[in-house]
C-alpha cells in the first residue's frame, strides 16, 4: 500500500510537476500578455490624449466658447495653443494660461496668486469638470468664483477622452526636453565658414564650457556643445547658438536660437543680440554718402532716445539689393572706424558683389575693464591666439553669458518656454563683454532697425 | 406720429416704459464697456491699407467714415487670444446679419506686418467663418503703426496687443472700448447703445 501509496504520491507529484510545467508558462504568458495589453491600452490612451492636447482632435470635434454662441471647431482651440506644447503655460495680452502638467494640477494653491490659482488638487472628476465645464477645483466658495475665464474653451469630451488627456499630462511631466538629461544640457552651435575664425570661436567655447563644468555647470547639468554643421545631430539639442557671426537666411524652425544677426526668415524663437553699438549715426550718414545707399525707412524705436543718439549696424538682406540698418544706443568711448567690406559680398548675386558694406562686431574698446581682463584670460589659455579676432571672442562670450544667465534664471525644470520667458525678462543684464543687454519687446535682445536700398 | 386717442397714448407710454426698462437691463449688462467718448482726440488717419482680398482701401473713408464699426486687433500667428477673438467676430458677424437692425461693420487689424499678408488674413478668418461685413486689414508697417497709435492700440511687441474691442460710431463722433471677453450679445448691445 505504502509503495502504492508512495507511487501514487509520486505520480501525483509528477502530475503536479507536469501540470505546473504546462500551466505556469501559460499563466506567465497570460500575465505578460495582460501587461502588454495594459501597456498597449495606456499607450493608445496617451496618444489619444496627445491628439486632444496638441491638435484639439476630439470625438465631438467641437468646443463651447463662452459668450460667443454656437460651437467652435475644437481643432482651432487646442490646449497646447495656450498652455504650451508641454503644459508649461503661456502668457499673452495680459492673459495667463497656467502650467497644467498633471504634476502642476496636483498642487493645491492656498492663496490667490495671480487671479485664479486658489484651488484644490485636481482628481479625475474635478479635472473633468475643469476641461468640460470650466470649473475650478475650489471648495467652500460660491459657484460664481468657481469658473475659469471665458477665454478657456469648454470641450466636449467623453470620460475616456478626459482620462486620456490626464494620462498625456502625466506623461509630459516625465519627458525631458530635447537635448536635456539629468546630467547635461546640449547646445547646438553654428560656427563661421572661415576655418581660422571657427577655430578661435570653438576654442572660446571650449574654455567657457570647461570653466562652467568644473563649477558644476548649470543646476548640476554640464554644458555640451554640438556642432550643427552635421545636420543629423541637429534635433537633439535644447537650443542653438549661432556663432557664425554672419547673416543667415535660415534659422532653426523649432528651437530657440540666439545669434548676433537678425534673419530674413521670420521665427519667433529667434533672438538676435544687437548688443553692441557698432558705429554712430554719423557713420550711417557717411555710408549713405560714400556708397550711394538711400535710406528707405526707419523703423520705430519704442523708447525716448533722440534719433541722434542712435547707432547702426548694416547687413545684407537675402536678395542682396538691400542693406538693413539696425539701430542701437550710442555709447561713449566707441570708435567710428568699424566699417569694412564683408565676406557676404562673395555670396551675393554678381551685380551686387563688392557693392555691399557691413560692419564687424565690436572691438575691445566697447568692453568694460572687467570684461577686458576676463577676455584676455580666455586668450591666455589659447596658445598662439590671434588677438585680431578679439571682437569675435567678445560676441561669443556675450552670447554665452546671455545663455548662461537665462538658463540659470530658468532653474532646474528646464523648458523652451521658460528659457523664452527668461530671455524676455532681461533688463540691463551685464555680461561684462559689452554693453548691458535688455530685451527690447520685439523678440530681440537689443533693438530695431531701418532699411537702406541702393540707388 | 400722431396719437389719436387716449388708449393709444397709454399703449405708447407702456411701450416707452418697457423700452426704458429694457435699455436699463441692457446697460446693466454692459459693465465691461467703457463709457462712450467723443472722438475729438482720436483722429483716425485716412491711410492706404489692404483688405483680405488684397484690395486697396483708404482706412478712414472706405471703412470707418459715417459707419458703426467694431475693431479688434489680432495677428494670424497668435495661438492664444486671437483665435477666440476671431471666432467671436465670426459669431458677431452672424448676429449682426440676423439682427438686421444694426449696420455694424467688423474690422480685424493685424499687429504683425509684414507677416500678415492679405492672403494670410483671409485664410485665418475663413477658419472661423468669414463673410460680408468683416474686413481683415493689413498694410505697410509704418501705416499700420500709425493707425494703431491713432486708436491707442499700438504695442511694441505683437504679443502685447490689446484684447479689447474698439467700437466707433462715426456718425455720432463717439467711440468706446469693450472687453473682448464679453458675450457677442453684449458687444452687439454696446454697439447699439450710445
Amino acid at each position: 500500500m505504502s509503495s502504492f501509496g508512495n507511487r501514487f504520491s509520486s505520480d501525483k507529484t509528477s502530475m503536479f510537476r507536469v501540470k505546473t510545467l504546462i500551466v505556469m508558462p501559460l499563466f506567465m504568458a497570460l500575465i505578460f500578455l495582460n501587461i502588454g495589453n495594459v501597456y498597449a491600452v495606456d499607450k493608445a490612451n496617451i496618444e489619444t490624449g496627445r491628439k486632444i492636447y496638441l491638435f484639439g482632435k476630439t470625438a465631438a470635434g467641437t468646443a463651447k466658447i463662452e459668450g460667443a454662441g454656437g460651437e467652435a471647431p475644437a481643432e482651432l482651440f487646442a490646449c497646447a495653443n495656450c498652455h504650451g506644447e508641454r503644459g508649461e503655460g503661456k502668457k499673452e495680452t495680459g492673459i495667463v494660461a497656467p502650467a497644467i502638467t498633471w504634476q502642476q494640477l496636483q498642487r493645491a494653491y492656498r492663496r490667490d496668486l495671480d487671479g485664479g490659482r486658489k484651488r484644490e488638487p485636481y482628481d479625475f472628476e474635478s479635472f473633468k469638470a475643469l476641461v468640460t465645464q470650466g470649473k475650478k477645483a475650489i471648495q467652500g466658495t460660491s459657484a460664481g468664483l468657481n469658473s475659469l475665464s471665458s477665454v478657456m474653451p469648454r470641450y466636449h469630451l467623453t470620460d475616456t477622452e478626459v482620462e486620456s488627456l490626464k494620462l498625456f499630462l502625466q506623461q509630459v511631466d516625465d519627458q525631458a526636453p530635447d537635448g536635456v538629461t539629468d546630467k547635461a544640457i546640449r547646445i547646438g552651435i553654428r560656427l563661421p565658414t572661415n576655418p581660422e575664425l571657427a577655430a578661435v570661436i570653438l576654442h572660446t567655447l571650449q574654455v567657457y564650457r570647461d570653466k562652467m563644468n568644473t563649477t558644476h555647470g548649470i543646476y548640476r547639468r554640464a554644458l555640451e556643445f554640438v556642432d550643427l554643421s552635421n545636420q543629423s545631430q541637429g534635433q537633439d539639442v535644447f537650443c542653438v547658438l549661432d556663432l557664425s557671426l554672419e547673416y543667415r537666411s535660415e534659422i532653426s524652425a523649432n528651437k530657440i536660437e540666439l545669434s548676433v544677426f537678425s534673419s530674413v526668415t521670420e521665427n519667433d524663437l529667434h533672438y538676435a543680440l544687437y548688443q553692441h553699438p557698432l558705429a554712430y549715426a554719423e557713420v550711417a550718414a557717411d555710408v549713405v554718402q560714400r556708397s550711394g545707399w538711400t535710406l528707405l525707412s526707419t523703423k520705430q524705436i519704442q523708447d525716448k532716445t533722440p534719433v541722434s543718439k542712435r547707432v547702426i549696424l548694416l547687413h545684407t538682406l537675402d536678395q542682396g539689393s538691400l542693406v538693413e540698418v539696425l539701430a542701437g544706443l550710442k555709447r561713449d568711448g566707441m570708435n567710428n572706424n568699424l566699417l569694412t567690406l564683408s565676406s557676404v559680398n562673395n555670396r551675393l548675386p554678381e551685380e551686387y558683389q563688392n557693392k555691399v558694406f557691413t560692419l564687424q562686431p565690436p572691438g575691445p574698446e566697447s568692453v568694460s575693464e572687467t570684461g577686458k581682463r576676463a577676455v584676455f584670460d580666455y586668450i591666455n589659455q589659447d596658445q598662439g591666439a590671434n588677438t585680431q579676432h578679439l571682437p569675435q571672442r567678445l560676441w561669443t562670450l556675450s552670447l554665452l553669458e546671455l545663455l548662461n544667465a537665462s538658463l540659470s534664471a530658468v532653474g532646474k525644470d528646464i523648458t523652451q518656454q521658460r528659457l523664452e520667458q527668461a530671455l524676455q525678462s532681461h533688463i540691463d543684464l551685464d555680461t561684462i563683454f559689452g554693453p548691458k543687454l535688455s530685451f527690447s519687446g520685439s523678440r530681440r535682445v537689443g533693438n530695431v532697425g531701418a532699411v537702406l536700398k541702393r540707388h | 406720429m400722431i396719437l389719436t386717442d387716449f388708449s393709444s397714448l397709454i399703449f405708447y407710454r407702456k411701450v416707452i416704459a418697457a423700452t426704458a426698462v429694457a435699455l436699463l437691463i441692457i446697460n446693466t449688462n454692459l459693465a465691461s464697456a467703457e463709457p462712450a467718448m467723443p472722438n475729438q482726440n482720436r483722429v483716425i488717419p485716412n491711410l492706404a491699407v489692404q483688405d483680405q482680398f488684397g484690395s486697396d482701401k483708404q482706412f478712414y473713408s472706405d471703412l470707418v467714415e459715417g459707419r458703426l464699426v467694431a475693431i479688434n486687433f489680432i495677428f494670424t500667428r497668435c495661438e492664444m487670444i486671437c483665435p477666440i477673438s476671431g471666432f467671436k467676430f465670426s459669431q458677431l458677424r452672424r448676429a449682426v446679419k440676423a439682427d438686421q437692425k444694426t449696420s455694424l461693420q467688423l474690422i480685424s487689424m493685424t499687429t504683425d506686418v509684414p507677416y500678415d499678408s492679405p492672403q494670410r488674413l483671409k485664410a485665418w478668418a475663413e477658419k472661423f467663418g468669414s463673410g460680408d461685413g468683416w474686413s481683415q486689414i493689413t498694410g505697410d508697417k509704418q501705416t499700420m503703426d500709425t493707425l494703431l497709435k491713432s486708436m491707442q492700440a499700438f504695442a511694441a511687441d505683437k504679443l502685447d496687443h490689446t484684447a479689447l474691442i474698439l467700437l466707433i460710431n462715426d456718425k455720432l463722433g463717439m467711440h468706446k472700448w469693450v472687453d473682448g471677453n464679453i458675450s457677442v450679445q453684449d458687444i452687439l448691445a454696446a454697439a447699439n447703445t450710445w
